[in-house]
């Protein structure tokens, strides 16, 4: 696990206030004074800065980026990055410089020392809502927006896109269908990447497949999707908001909705699935964040976070309650529990750990009863009966009746 | 105390008893004797308050749905530095700030019943500097452009169902927020006794009970229907009365007879709001961020859980 720091879950406002929370104490705080911020500068998205989650960006509406040390306390300013119209609404890390997207439709690779010589732009299309960075191969970004189909760029590569994903066919009346791309992820395989539009899509595309058109294309409800969060845990499953409060967790292979959380009172604007727990986190403009268990739908726990929130992070712990370790037959984390007996024990080896988990589940005799054999033997069990009961005769001539 | 202890309270269940007749006889005398002794001790105490004189037993505060109140941690603080930060600059705040004089546009739906007309007619009165537009079947989001380019800073707008009005949608420009209420019980100035004409001089507001971060943005966007600057000599007042999540309106003129005493004449016209729904953004159902959405079965789970 990785270091302890202060706060498990980040969230920007609308007013620029950065909000530390930590969820297992119930206790938050702002990172920023009031005094300083105001609603110009208001916090779009946030990243993290590097690979061990010691620091993290948070992207400003005035085009500038503020980095924190995990622990909240100190924060460095770099920008504002002048080579873009429009505001800051992607930001992510890359070779220890921005990645930044703009809502009119650039991605700029910047260093933020304030030489814009260096930096390597993209023009991606007119209006720029999501950008997602792949996780294993960190070069490769994904881009969408509205009227503006998603796009896998190489960074290395950056003058022609790696792949252009093409409009779906036109629907029944033979009318186009709108491109509004809003939430982009790449899923779990680092292949395949799943987006939300504001039509109330969710899409699948294969870049290495021969197919354009995205693989799986349903729809979720009846409002523009605004949060998308892959399920670490679980596979081709994704946990999908919406702009009137509702949250959802879908399967992809299944193409519809699995369960449905509840407890929202406005619209959803960030989803974020923990990596190793079974929790779900996610913040709205009901100024409101919520902690989901994923299995049960439970609402664990909400906080008032008095300002309107735009976006959300997580750290790679989640620290448990008080009362939550001590109760150790909580089934709401389980796999956590048994997560925590694998670190214990961290002199076994592998195999050891194995067989703690082996030996905590429950043995299932499995009973298969195919369909086709249950008729069989009903149809032999008539049959059988059949004889029993009624001499041949009786069978004969109900045959010569029908014949006759 | 004492008294309660006398009443002859059946040692077997009443409901156990199999015949009708004695069951209902015995219950009836069981209440009457519980009913007696009430009385008695509400004697007893009110002869020993007046013995007692100044040093009786405080009266006991009686139990209502707003002092049990379920805790709202959203009630606003007026000292707590954030989120008075962000009122002062929300969408409303030019108005609050004095940057922006109303301009109200009023309509309806399409194709109006006369009840609806006549509350139009009514609202044109009570808001001062509003125009009553015939809705001409527009889309309300082709209007909201157009009413922009005139410098109009809210939207109203009154929907109607079986030619009873039903719903009201305010929306404030240019950037929000929308608020649609459902509306009940419409009363017009001429179906309420005793009312009398209202004059054109800029109404007092009053907004009361609008207490967590969703009333107070509910309550700045009604307040900014009004000029921020009411002309006294008129004496009119408009209030927006927030009880258990129900806004109701009223308006009265009021008179000073005398240091303590006051006059007031209702002007009409009554009607309740309840919010529905409040949104960031102008009015935009499909597409546009609902900061508040009434969700019947997922929040009317107590009944003293008030959101306003």
């Amino acid at each position: 696990m990785a270091a302890t720091c202060a706060y498990n879950v980040f969230v920007g406002a609308e007013t620029g206030l950065l909000k530390g929370l930590q969820t297992a104490e119930r206790s938050w705080q702002n990172l920023n004074s009031v005094a300083d911020t105001n609603r110009s500068r208001e916090i779009t998205c946030l990243c993290w800065g590097e690979d061990d989650k010691a620091e993290l960006c948070a992207g400003l509406r005035d085009n500038c980026v503020l980095t924190f040390d995990a622990s909240g306390t100190s924060a460095k300013e770099s920008g504002p990055f002048f080579g873009a119209s429009g505001h800051m609404k992607c930001v992510a890390k890359f070779e220890e410089r921005f990645l930044s997207g703009f809502s009119e439709g650039m991605v700029a690779l910047w260093s933020g020392d304030g030489d814009e010589e260096d930096a390597v732009k993209i023009q991606t299309g007119d209006n720029l809502w999501a950008m997602a960075q792949c996780a294993s191969e960190r070069s490769l970004i994904a881009t969408g927006g509205k009227e503006n189909p998603l796009k896998l760029w190489d960074l290395n590569k950056p003058d022609t896109p790696v792949f252009v994903s093409k409009n779906v066919k036109n629907d029944w009346l033979n009318l186009r269908v709108p491109v509004w791309v809003s939430r982009i992820q790449f899923l779990s395989d680092n292949r395949r990447v799943v987006t939300g539009t504001g039509h109330n899509q969710v899409r699948v595309y294969d870049p290495k497949s021969s197919q354009r058109r995205p693989v799986i294309d349903f729809n979720f409800l009846t409002y523009p999707v605004t949060g998308l969060s892959v399920c670490p845990l679980r596979d081709d499953q994704v946990i999908v908001g919406n702009t009137y409060g509702d949250m959802g967790l879908l399967d992809l292979r299944k193409q519809r909705t699995v369960q449905l959380y509840k407890g929202f009172a406005g619209g959803i604007t960030d989803i974020q699935c923990h990596s190793t727990a079974p929790v779900v986190v996610s913040c709205g403009i009901d100024r409101y964040v919520r902690v989901h268990d994923i299995e049960s739908k439970a609402l664990l726990d909400k906080f008032y976070l008095k300002s309107r929130l735009n976006c959300l992070l997580l750290s790679d712990e989640w620290p448990l309650k008080e009362e939550e370790q001590n109760s150790k037959t909580k089934r709401n984390f389980k796999s956590q529990s048994v997560k925590e007996a694998k670190d214990d024990s961290g002199v076994e080896n592998d195999q050891g750990a194995d067989d703690v988990i082996w030996d905590s589940l429950e043995t299932v005799e499995t009973k298969t009863v195919t369909k086709t054999a249950q008729k069989r033997k009903a149809v032999e069990k008539h049959a059988e009966r059949n004889i029993a009961k009624q001499p041949k005769q009786h069978k004969k001539t109900k045959n010569q009746k029908k014949s006759g | 105390m004492a008294s309660t202890s006398q009443i002859e309270v059946p040692t077997w269940n009443i409901s156990e008893i199999k015949n009708k007749n004695r069951r209902t006889e015995l219950y009836r005398e069981m209440k009457k004797k519980k009913r007696m002794a009430k009385i008695e001790e509400k004697k007893a105490r009110m002869k020993e308050a007046k013995a007692k004189g100044e040093k009786a037993p405080p009266k006991g505060i009686p139990k209502t749905m707003e002092n049990m109140r379920v805790y709202d941690e959203t009630v606003v603080n007026p000292n707590d530095e954030e989120v008075m930060a962000d009122e002062a600059t929300d969408e409303t705040a030019p108005y609050h700030t004095g940057q922006s004089e109303p301009k109200i546009m009023i309509t309806t739906c399409d194709r109006p019943g006369s009840r609806t007309n006549k509350l139009c007619k009514e609202f044109k009165k009570i808001i001062p500097n509003s125009t009553v537009f015939y809705r001409r079947g527009l889309d309300l989001k082709k209007i909201i452009p157009q009413a922009m380019s005139r410098s109009f800073t809210d939207i109203v707008v009154i929907n109607e169902n079986m030619k009873v009005p039903n719903a009201l949608v305010v929306t404030h420009l240019p950037d929000g927020p929308t608020a649609h209420f459902r509306m009940s019980n419409v009363k017009l100035t001429t179906e309420i006794k005793g009312t009398d004409g209202m004059s054109d001089h800029r109404p007092e507001v009053i907004l009361n009970n609008f207490s967590t971060r969703l009333g107070h943005s509910v309550g700045r966007l009604l307040a900014s229907l009004f000029n921020a600057d009411p002309n006294y000599v008129g004496r009119r007042v408009v209030t927006f009365h927030n009880q258990r999540d129900f806004i109701f309106f009223r308006q009265h003129r009021y008179e000073f007879k005398s240091g303590k005493k006051v006059a007031l004449k209702e002007l009409g016209p009554r009607f309740t709001l309840k919010l529905r729904s409040l949104q960031k953004g102008t009015f935009d159902s499909k597409h546009g961020q609902y900061e508040w959405v009434h969700k019947r079965h997922e929040m009317d789970t107590s009944r003293r859980k008030f959101y306003l």
